[in-house]
């Protein structure tokens, strides 16, 4: 019944990935109430979760306002440009 | 602005083309303007993924031109800034794949676990809770180039799985049958790649070790 800090970690990596069963759970949780290694792994693990939600999921909703660097106007001229070169050659070897 | 200026007899070449050919459809692609139009999106979701301007860049531009070719596929059912950034994950995906530090991760399985784990299955090192403040990094860009670094240095295989879950939120079923995974094997390379990751970033970004373990703590 008991679990390992292995068994432990899998348990919270997958936890972000899928439900974990309730037996899972059970075990996971006893095993949480005594080891403080895997306490700070899941704690940590969860953080870094969200963290990438964050950067990955939310701001890639077009209503949101990212902290990321806009389109620099050079990067934003030399894309057209090679765009319309490319198109050009497309329809030269046409 | 000047994207009007060289494209255009291409362009209205192509309307043309559109008009007789598929009339049904609402809107003609018109490249002049998707630069315009979805450059900025683009752009800032690449560099999101691959953290370097002149990757993203690149990225976003192979993205334009493989739209380009391939605006016969274009269906009309999806938005064009839908459609646009569908092939732009795919490139940025490649991109990720592509970039094998040449360790596969074949015969290594047991090796990492090891590395973690004792025999008995207890932490070699306590994973110490350092404070980890999401909102706090999110706007941090060193925080993201070494989290770049992190996600190189895994083994391809765990690369690609961890990209396609926690970058681009794919499903668990999606993401098996693209890579030709069972279930049970992409739990094992996610743990991989969120362990690795996890301790990779404590010790780069927090410099934090993970304490020796004492042997009483964990059961």
């Amino acid at each position: 019944m008991m679990i390992n800090c292995k068994r432990a970690a899998e348990l919270i990596c997958q936890s972000l990935d899928r439900p974990l069963s309730l037996w899972e759970r059970f075990q996971l949780r006893l095993h949480l109430w005594m080891c403080a290694g895997c306490k700070g792994f899941k704690k940590q693990s969860e953080a870094l979760d969200r963290l990438l939600q964050m950067r990955f999921h939310d701001l890639a909703r077009e209503d949101i306002e990212t902290q990321l660097d806009g389109l620099p106007d050079e990067v934003c001229d030399r894309l057209k440009q090679k765009l319309r070169a490319a198109i050009e050659d497309d329809a030269s070897s046409n | 602005m000047s994207a009007d200026d060289g494209i255009q007899p291409v362009n209205s070449r192509e309307v043309t083309r559109d008009e007789a050919g598929r009339s049904g459809t609402c809107g003609a692609l018109d490249p002049s303007t998707w630069v315009d139009a979805h450059g900025q999106v683009m752009y800032r979701y690449a560099l999101a993924r691959v953290t370097k301007p002149e990757v993203a860049e690149e990225l976003v531009q192979e993205a334009l031109l493989a739209a380009w070719r391939a605006r016969d596929s274009f269906q009309g059912q999806s938005a064009e800034r839908t459609w646009l950034i569908g092939i732009l994950r795919h490139k940025i995906l490649d991109h990720l794949r592509s970039r094998s530090r040449g360790v596969e991760d074949a015969a290594s399985h047991s090796d990492w676990l090891e590395a973690f784990f004792d025999e008995r299955g207890r932490w070699v090192r306590m994973p110490d809770p350092a404070a980890v403040r999401p909102d706090a990094l999110l706007e941090k860009q060193e925080f993201w180039d070494v989290f770049h670094t992190c996600l190189d240095a895994l083994p391809p295989r765990a690369r690609e799985a961890f990209a396609r879950r926690v970058l681009e939120q794919e499903e668990t079923g999606a993401i098996c049958k693209a890579m030709g995974i069972t279930a049970t094997n992409l739990w094992v390379i996610l743990f991989r790649a969120r362990t690795q990751m996890r301790q990779c970033l404590t010790l780069k970004w927090f410099n934090v070790a993970d304490r020796e373990a004492g042997g009483n703590e964990s059961p």
